[in-house]
């Protein structure tokens, strides 16, 4: 496998050469240059796929194989449009610390914190020299996208991420939320009320599917990322933390501007959406690390209030429980200029293997307030806070159901709540993060970067629990309104509500044409006959159904008569009863401790709901529904909104924000009147 | 024990080919309450849990080292590991390939280990409620990839004897290796 890549990278260069006219004689062999290009992979200079902004930050790098096994790389030299760029470049043997198939006497040569204020296409080449002399050049390119002459300048950014947020999962949101009436909603979700929406391309780097990490990255880069990885570009090394970094709209607003970055999420807070935001690495699983670079690097990214689950992270490794590892940790090198160029090009924190950190103490340290569960979030008196801490769960903090189930005081749990099962019973809803995050934040007279994340809405749907990600969709529309009272009263502040991808291919296809009850008969007697055939309502017998709002703002009950009916297209087998599952994943209405070894309660979507004998086969392997490559909505309010319309790249989302908060906003073309 | 085990495993394969365990079958398990001391996977921490750390309960403290005897469900790992499965308090699915250590596991997971001879076999899922009994360990233990595990259960030598060798993980392919019920 890497032989062909090797290969083609081979011939990338060749080809890239000829293009440029240049010597291909050279014996060394240039198997990667970054930023990526099609100039450099195929030869052809577009379409371009590294942008900047003018003055960002990003890092040269270059992977060079010599052509026999005595040979070692001893010169490298990277020029811009033909011009030597003056500044240190670093050499890296890959003896050790590379990919397995990589040359041991290949070396990654790299030159960091690179920015370029000309606006348009440049050239980048790096020229490498081995031992004996001979040397290779190899050449890709960028675009710098130039600034537009802007009015009002946005002062705060707000993006509302929904996580597997696609066009389906907010209707869903809407017909159960706020009901329809003969074909017209009665009431608009918060999000149906802004008043520019558009469509978002949201292939990565390497895959037309993205994950999150990618997905979330390409906002606030303006670049697209390798999947899995975030705020790099991939290398060659073994270590997560070195990869080329290029600068996030955090980094770049909080040194140009001062503005201040907030990440709230109902994940882990170390999950790949928040840390796309703040941290640099290969690796979306290396929790320690990046749990400690939100800290570390605070002064780089402005991070003034991170809020979500992810305790076990922040706990020493001599507290049971703790996940911290230094096998996922980053210390970069005071001598090894490979690393140690992070540290001085790009002020980065030289970090440290240390997983007894005792990090929440660390955050206090630094000025953090710590919030531990809703009370004590509730107790945060913002007049007198500048940071703040929330981690209100073990990992990623339960979903809006069972939270609000919680505080129902409905006790469906294993022990009481399912909020008590896990241990933590007093988690507060997203709509109270994101606005103790902006009562702290607004603070900043500089403004602010903030990211709320309703995280579950995609992991409910890679399980296909319906109605657990609808209650989350619910959940993330009440933060979305949040945001939007703040924005109106604000008037300086550019709300954006997207998503990363959409997730398990979510389809309404209808509604069921009996009532609960009979649908609990219908289970009962099972099969395709009498689940799908007398269940499933399509066009005019699918009708509007009528979930009742609770005075907390949730339906009373998800398992009403002629319910909303939702397939998958995305999915893995499983079984299907329409019916809510009691518990994530399972009915455990048994008392714990049974004595029998196995019982018939199932625990995957294909046993879930299996009484029934509905069996839905997948179209894809697995056992959890996956990403697609759906364009995905993207809605928008606030100074600057109508960039966001048409059918835009994920990374054109990244200079939108920037020109609006940097040099202001720009009324779009075609709102002028001028014919062509 | 051993018999229970036997059990229990077998159905884990026969389960693994959606076969059902015959309730017969499962009735014949032979049980003695005295063997091992029943430790609730849901006890594991003082609950709730604090505003920093979890604090271990005097039950766990106790029963490292001993014979206990733990009921849980075993975790749908999208990526089963060879040798080890975890067993949870509440049924979870993992989707590691989307969400890698984000997930919804409670700080109350056991490891559980097959034999050493046994540690390249995967077990096939089961669902629903499982009872094992083993060695049971108290530590933390830091995987290759630095993955932490501290509730460790080791099974015995015969506990998976339903599991083929047709198991093994180097003579498959799929992400759960084909395995036959004896």
């Amino acid at each position: 496998m890497f032989h062909l890549s090797n290969s083609k990278y081979v011939l990338s260069t060749l080809a890239a050469l000829t293009f440029l006219g240049a010597e291909v004689m050279a014996a060394p062999q240039v198997t990667r240059l970054t930023p990526p290009s099609e100039l450099f992979t195929s030869g052809n200079a577009a379409p371009v796929i590294a942008r900047f902004l003018p003055d960002q930050r990003f890092d040269l790098q270059a992977t060079i194989v010599p052509d026999a096994a005595d040979q070692s790389i001893t010169k490298a030299v990277f020029y811009m449009n033909g011009v030597e760029i003056k500044m240190p470049v670093s050499i890296k043997s890959c003896a050790t610390g590379c990919l397995p198939k990589i040359e041991k006497n290949a070396a990654i040569v790299s030159l960091r914190a690179l920015s370029n204020t000309k606006p348009g296409v440049h050239v980048f080449t790096v020229e490498a020299t081995q031992s004996d002399g001979q040397s290779i050049k190899a050449s890709g390119n960028f675009e710098i996208v130039p600034w537009q002459v802007g009015g009002q300048k946005v002062k705060n950014i707000i993006i509302m991420l929904g996580d597997g947020m696609g066009a389906a999962q907010r209707t869903a949101a809407r017909i159960v939320a706020q009901g329809y009436a003969q074909g017209k909603a009665k009431s608009p979700l918060a999000m149906d009320t802004f008043p520019v929406s558009g469509q978002i391309k949201t292939a990565s780097l390497n895959s037309l599917v993205t994950d999150s990490a990618p997905g979330m990255s390409a906002y606030v880069l303006g670049n697209k990322n390798n999947n899995n990885e975030e705020g790099v570009f991939p290398d060659d090394t073994i270590d997560p933390f070195d990869n080329p970094r290029i600068e996030y709209l955090s980094e770049y607003l909080s040194r140009t501007q001062g503005k201040a970055l907030g990440l709230v999420t109902t994940a882990d807070v170390f999950d790949a959406t928040p840390a796309a935001n703040a941290v640099h690495t290969s690796n979306r699983g290396a929790g320690t690390g990046i749990v400690d670079q939100y800290l570390d690097d605070r002064k780089l990214t402005g991070l003034s209030v991170l809020m979500g689950g992810g305790r076990k992270w922040f706990l020493p490794s001599t507290v049971p429980g703790s996940a911290r590892s230094n096998g996922n940790d980053y210390a970069f090198s005071s001598t090894d200029s490979h690393t140690a160029d992070i540290v001085k090009r790009w002020g980065a924190s030289p970090g440290q293997i240390d997983k007894d950190r005792d990090l929440i103490a660390d955050f206090q340290s630094a000025g953090f307030k710590y919030a531990s569960d809703l009370t004590s979030l509730s107790a945060v008196d913002v007049k007198t806070t500048d940071k703040l801490l929330g981690l209100f769960s073990y990992s990623n903090m339960n979903v809006a159901l069972d939270k609000i189930d919680g505080r129902r005081n409905i006790a469906k749990g294993i022990k009481g709540r399912v909020v008590d099962d896990f241990g933590f019973p007093d988690q507060p809803m997203l709509e109270e993060m994101t606005h103790k995050a902006l009562g702290v934040l607004q603070k900043n007279k500089k403004g602010f970067v903030l990211m709320v994340e309703g995280a579950s809405i995609d992991k409910q749907a890679h399980n296909m629990d319906t109605e657990r990600w609808i209650l989350d969709m619910i959940e993330f529309d009440r933060a979305i309104k949040v945001a939007q009272d703040f924005a109106e009263k604000d008037g300086q502040t550019l709300v954006i509500i997207t998503a990363d991808h959409e997730c398990s291919g979510v389809a309404l296809i209808g509604g069921s044409t009996v009532t609960d009850a009979r649908l609990q008969e219908l289970v009962k007697e099972g099969g395709v006959s009498n689940l799908r055939d007398k269940v499933v309502g399509v066009y005019e017998k699918a009708g509007f159904p009528k979930y009742k709002i609770a005075s907390d703002g949730y339906p009373s009950t998800t398992d009403i008569d002629y319910r909303l009916l939702v397939g998958y297209g995305a999915n893995s087998d499983r079984h299907e009863d329409w019916r809510t599952n009691p518990l994530p994943m399972q009915d455990g209405q048994q008392p714990f401790g049974k004595a029998m070894p196995l019982s018939a309660y199932p625990a995957d979507p294909v046993v879930r709901d299996a009484e029934g004998k509905f069996m839905i086969t997948g179209q894809v392997p697995g056992n959890s529904g996956v990403h697609t490559a759906t364009d995905i909505p993207i809605s928008a309010m606030g100074p600057g909104a109508w960039a966001f319309t048409g059918v835009l790249d994920n990374t054109d989302v990244f200079f939108h924000l920037a020109q609006a908060a940097v040099k202001g906003v720009v009324k779009p073309n075609f709102l002028t009147s001028s014919k062509k | 024990m051993n018999t229970f085990l036997k059990t229990a495993l077998l159905a884990i394969s026969a389960g693994f080919f959606g076969l059902t365990v015959s309730t017969q079958v499962r009735s014949q398990v032979r049980w003695d309450p005295n063997e091992a001391t029943p430790l609730e996977l849901q006890a594991f921490f003082k609950m709730p849990i604090g505003p920093k750390g979890l604090e271990v309960s005097d039950k766990v403290l106790k029963a490292s080292g001993q014979k206990v005897r733990l009921t849980g469900y075993m975790v749908k790992n999208e990526l089963p590991m060879p040798g080890v499965f975890m067993l949870a308090p509440r049924p979870v699915q993992m989707s590691e390939h989307a969400d890698g250590d984000a997930n919804d596991l409670p700080a109350s997971v056991c490891w559980v280990y097959l034999d050493d001879h046994q540690k390249n076999w995967l077990v096939p899922h089961v669902p629903g409620l499982l009872t094992l009994e083993g060695q049971f360990t108290f530590k933390r233990i830091e995987a290759s990839d630095g993955s932490v595990a501290w509730f460790h259960l080791y099974l015995a030598p015969d506990a998976v004897s339903a599991v083929s060798t047709d198991a093994r993980l180097s003579q498959g392919s799929g992400p759960l290796q084909h395995s036959h019920s004896h």
